[in-house]
């Protein structure tokens, strides 16, 4: 069992889910809660960051404006939590529809946003008037010629996915796709074309099922600083447990490290040199590997 | 018109063959009916379609106003100007006579609205409205900024001077539709997710006391907690599980009013307001009662 993960934060009773490191906290989410804490490794406290977030899952800080994109689950929406203490709804509607519940994203260095758009449990806010899409894909919003928000379906060969990430060079497209309803969980590695359409998916990596049940897929998604795939995943219910995993962008599996702790959701780096590792996870806790380091 | 769950006193309120016809449908998310004595013409809202409607009899609907922000509650005021629960625009409206719009109140303690949700005039010129924060997260509603500032989702007064907005209920879970009984010594208020009617003692200074339930909503079929209107006897109107529950001043179910679809709201309407006009998620609805609403603007 990994020895170097230690509770910093918590214990919530709220779902955890994305996570962040904005230059100076790492910012995660409790879905239930409708809050974003920040937690501070140098003072090692933890703090509301916004409230009355609408059960947002997944983040990503944007360093060149200091905006947070979020994937706001309940509001089935992508919003942006602005520097000034407000929100603003980015593209809502796919082909005239209200989107699914988006639950991950990342922002390219084209300012675009991609997001996993899976269905949920959880109900959406309000009225339940908006059926689901027919699919559930990777979207991308990005801004057209007049600046609007608009919105483009990228994956047309998902149907639970639960975690993205682009690679360093921004070529590839990883998809952690599937869920405990699902054939498939697997790792994806889309390569992003010319003509904009993604590539044939290459798959790094399989999970199975067995008697004890399905085993639980990957979560969450970061890079390293060579890009190399971070990756938690998996549980204690069945298969090999909660799990760390280390891909190279080839698709080879550098390592894999168990995790001490049940259903690792969301991965990030963070610290002033991202030398931390942290994860949230399932029973309640962030956890960080301080200076964290692994033998290729 | 269908009822059911129907004590004898609905005899007394509405005829066993009153009609029920549909004055509009195939909209997206009617709210906020209001009837215009002065010009004998129904105003409704879209807010999911983004739209102000008028429907005037023997001619017709009409857009009066498109976009509007995704506003929802609509009253009168006693010089005959549209007041508006602005919803998505996290602000109360009024329509001038000119024909532009004013801003009467956007702020409690210098923070934003949540979502302003219904809204009632007092006969002293003050203005009630329930703060839910719904317009900041239901898809398909969209504020131009979502984040919620204020902790509580209450009810807020302006003064009759229009200088000052107090919160007058803070306490509430989700507060939705409200109404004053016809003396205004009652203020009833509902809670949405709580699925029951709050009343209170009124005061002439427009404060209110003695919160306690005054009926727990029952029965299945669509709808919840959310318009809420008094006729002059005193009866409450209130969507609920499969249509408008109509509550006597006692607190007691009278019968339930059966609505195709989801329920919304319903307001008094013609000359002798003994029209009523139900609005849901797609259409509007009129029928025709035995007792008058209380009169509006």
């Amino acid at each position: 069992m990994n020895k170097f993960f230690k509770r910093v934060s918590g214990p919530f009773q709220s779902e955890l889910g994305g996570i962040t490191w904005n230059g100076q906290e790492v910012l995660f989410s409790l879905l239930d809660d409708m809050v974003i804490k920040q937690y501070n490794p140098i003072t090692q406290l933890t703090t509301d960051f916004r409230k009355y977030t609408g059960r947002i899952n997944g983040i990503a800080f944007d360093k060149k404006t200091n905006i947070i994109y979020a994937a706001q689950e309940g509001g089935r929406r992508v919003i942006q939590l602005l520097p000034d203490g407000s929100a603003s709804v980015t593209a809502l509607r796919y082909e005239g529809a209200i989107h699914n519940h988006p639950s991950d994203l990342i922002l390219d260095d084209q300012e675009r946003i991609w997001f996993c758009d899976p269905y949920s449990e959880v109900l959406a806010f309000g009225p339940q008037v908006f059926p689901k899409l027919e699919h559930a894909s990777i979207m991308r919003i990005e801004k057209n010629e007049r600046h609007a928000f608009v919105m483009k379906r990228m994956t047309f060969d998902t149907q639970a996915p639960r975690a993205v990430l682009l690679s360093k060079d921004q070529n590839t497209l990883f998809v952690a796709e599937g869920d405990l309803t699902t054939h498939v969980r697997e790792l994806r590695a889309y390569s992003i074309q010319e003509n904009d359409q993604l590539g044939r998916p290459k798959v790094f990596y399989t999970f199975g099922q067995d008697d004890w049940g399905i085993h639980r897929g990957i979560e969450g998604l970061c890079l390293d600083h060579l890009g190399n795939i971070l990756a938690c995943g998996g549980s204690f219910a069945a298969g090999p447990g909660p799990m760390l995993f280390i891909f190279a962008t080839d698709g080879h599996l550098i390592k894999s490290i168990p995790l001490p702790f049940d259903k690792p959701a969301k991965i990030a780096l963070g610290g002033a040199s991202l030398q931390n590792l942290y994860i949230t996870a399932g029973d309640g806790y962030l956890y960080e590997w301080e200076n964290f380091a692994y033998d290729e | 018109m269908h009822t059911d769950l129907a004590q004898p006193e609905l005899q007394n309120i509405i005829a066993d063959d009153a009609p029920l016809d549909q004055l509009a449908y195939g909209l997206s998310f009617c709210e906020g009916p209001v009837w215009d004595r002065r010009k004998s013409l129904l105003y409704w809202v879209e807010i999911i379609g983004n739209t102000l409607w008028k429907y005037e009899p023997g001619i017709g609907r009409e857009i009066v106003m498109r976009p509007t922000g995704h506003i929802n509650g609509l009253t009168f005021d006693q010089e005959g100007r549209l007041l508006v629960a602005g919803w998505c625009t996290r602000k109360i409206l009024r329509f001038e006579h000119d024909g532009t719009i004013k801003t009467i109140a956007e702020r409690w303690n210098g923070l934003k609205m949540n979502s302003p949700n219904d809204i009632v005039m007092h006969s002293d010129g003050s203005i009630y409205w329930t703060d839910s924060a719904g317009g900041l997260q239901i898809p398909g509603m969209v504020a131009e900024d979502v984040q919620r500032y204020i902790d509580v989702m209450g009810v807020y007064r302006l003064s009759p001077d229009g200088k000052e907005v107090t919160m007058l209920i803070p306490d509430c879970n989700y507060p939705n539709g409200l109404a004053f009984s016809p003396d205004e010594k009652k203020f009833y208020v509902n809670e949405t997710r709580l699925g029951l009617i709050r009343e209170f003692d009124f005061h002439p200074n427009g404060t209110v006391s003695n919160g306690k339930i005054f009926h727990v909503l029952q029965g299945a079929g669509n709808g919840v907690a959310d318009g809420m209107k008094v006729d002059t006897q005193g009866n409450v109107y209130c969507t609920g599980p499969g249509g408008i529950h109509i509550i006597s001043p006692s607190g007691n179910l009278i019968g339930r009013l059966r609505v195709p679809g989801h329920c919304t709201n319903m307001c008094f309407g013609d000359d002798d307001w003994k029209t009523l006009f139900i609005t849901t998620f797609d259409s509007v609805f009129r029928t025709r009662l035995k007792v008058s609403g209380i009169a509006v603007g």
